[in-house]
């Protein structure tokens, strides 16, 4: 019964997103003035206090002084984790035109899989006692394009109708900016060995979902830290096989992502269900996680 | 200050599924809100650091998880939550369902290494490749997490269901 597990793991997500969460300020103004305190104690002010700090700090492992580091790191500077991308795939295009319709995003906010998550603006209210604030606000109005170290890619749930197999594939912000998607994914079919067979198609909208229809503009896609937009692939399978041999075609076995301006790339294995076809299409990116425009 | 706000961001977009990981890892909604927030606030006192860093959220999970396994230092994590008036949800928060807590109960008869490598890959959507990173694991070796603790949560829950 693998299908139930993945149900309860839903339940569970679809649940908690529910749950009410603390005001971020509240958590800044605890560690602001923690930070502070430790400072005092440094100072000397209360032997009694820095005692108890250097205690604290005894029994809990130096938590509240040192950072663990995530696995793999090496210098705090660095960062601490490789991802899957091969820098060697470099970039051959588009320096990205983030175009007209900068303030677009038509169907609202990208709803990520935290959907409730309140998403209003960021408020700075309260509490901004780190030393050196100055500024206020913070957002650009056009956030820079998503680089593909930031964005974990995967496969969200699909379907297969009748001849048809539909993947969304999500792309997660897992930076701490907002960063900008807009435009198609460039997908490549490849074999076992990475060597590319054939490429998708690019299109507004397929059977299955991308644009809504009689509109062909991609959105522009900010997306917040955590939050999440989705690119539908398409695969047709009765032949409009072009020039390639089924033998050719059934020796996919991954999918390699990347996006147009960014460097990197992120390989998805791919079993297709020996077809004979290459009508490979992508949709662009959009909001929320189903690859279809307004359909969440 | 762009600094908060850009904090403030990511906590609304990351903070929910820092929870998710932590409830199904201690199996005590109260506990992972404390732990949450606890890891948030030491993410705030070296934001400089962390918002550096290519996967922050694989940090917090690290810190929530070292929080989580040790027992005084969850208790230290409680015991501060409390002297500092912590924020609570209050009454308004909803429960979890009962299929999400005979969830989170079969997997708290797992092996920790399994659950966490489900937790990661069903719960929180991670492709074997970052656990494998996170974890500091082999691929080879997150796969066979993965599929006997696929085995031993089914079996768990099947337990669970007939006990009903």
């Amino acid at each position: 019964m693998p299908a139930e597990i993945e149900d309860f793991f839903r339940g569970a997500r679809m649940d908690l997103a529910g749950q009410p969460m603390a005001p971020p300020e509240e958590l800044r103004r605890v560690g602001t003035r923690r930070t502070g305190n430790r400072r005092a104690a440094g100072a000397a002010v209360l032997a009694a206090a820095a005692v108890a700090v250097v205690v604290g700090v005894a029994r809990f492992g130096g938590g509240a002084s040192s950072a663990p580091l995530p696995p793999g790191a090496t210098t705090t500077a660095q960062s601490p984790y490789p991802t899957s991308a091969t820098p060697s795939q470099a970039a051959t295009t588009v320096p990205t035109t983030p175009s007209s319709n900068s303030s677009s995003n038509p169907s609202g906010n990208p709803s990520s899989n935290s959907s409730s998550s309140p998403s209003n603006g960021p408020t700075t209210t309260g509490s901004a006692q780190v030393p050196g604030a100055t500024g206020t606000s913070g957002t650009p109005a056009t956030p820079p394009s998503c680089q593909m170290n930031q964005l974990s890619v995967t496969e969200g749930h699909g379907g297969a109708a009748s001849g048809l197999e539909v993947v969304p594939l999500l792309f997660r912000n897992t930076g701490t900016t907002t960063c900008r998607l807009q435009g198609y994914p460039e997908l490549a079919a490849a074999d076992s060995s990475g060597k590319q067979i054939f490429s998708a198609r690019q299109t507004p909208r397929g059977p299955a979902g991308g644009l809504a229809a009689g509109d062909s503009t991609p959105p522009a896609v900010d997306l917040k830290p955590g939050q999440t937009a989705s690119a539908l692939w398409e695969w047709e399978a009765p032949a409009t096989s072009k020039n390639l041999s089924c033998a050719a075609i059934g020796s996919v076995r991954q999918v390699q992502i990347s996006l147009p301006a960014s460097p990197g790339q992120t390989t998805l294995s791919w079993n297709i269900s020996g077809s004979c076809s290459d009508d490979l299409q992508v949709n662009p990116f959009v909001p929320g996680t189903t690859g279809r425009q307004g359909g969440n | 200050m762009a600094d908060d706000s850009e904090f403030d961001d990511f906590y609304r977009g990351t903070s929910h599924r820092l929870l998710q990981y932590a409830y199904a890892m201690t199996g005590d909604l109260g506990t992972a809100q404390d732990l949450v927030q606890e890891a948030y606030i030491r993410a705030w006192q070296r934001w400089s650091r962390v918002r550096g860093y290519d996967q922050p959220e694989s940090w917090l999970r690290m810190v929530v998880q070292r929080m989580a396994t040790d027992r005084w230092r969850r208790l230290g994590v409680a015991r501060r939550a409390r002297a500092a008036g912590a924020w609570e949800p209050g009454p308004a928060a909803p429960a979890p369902s009962e299929n999400t807590v005979v969830l989170v109960r079969a997997l708290r008869g797992l092996r920790e290494a399994e659950r966490r490598a489900l937790v990661l890959h069903y719960l929180l959507d991670l492709p074997v490749t970052d656990i494998a990173v996170e974890t500091g694991a082999p691929v080879g070796t997150v796969k066979s997490w993965l599929s006997r603790g696929r085995a031993a949560l089914a079996a768990e829950l099947e337990g669970v269901s007939h006990a009903c």
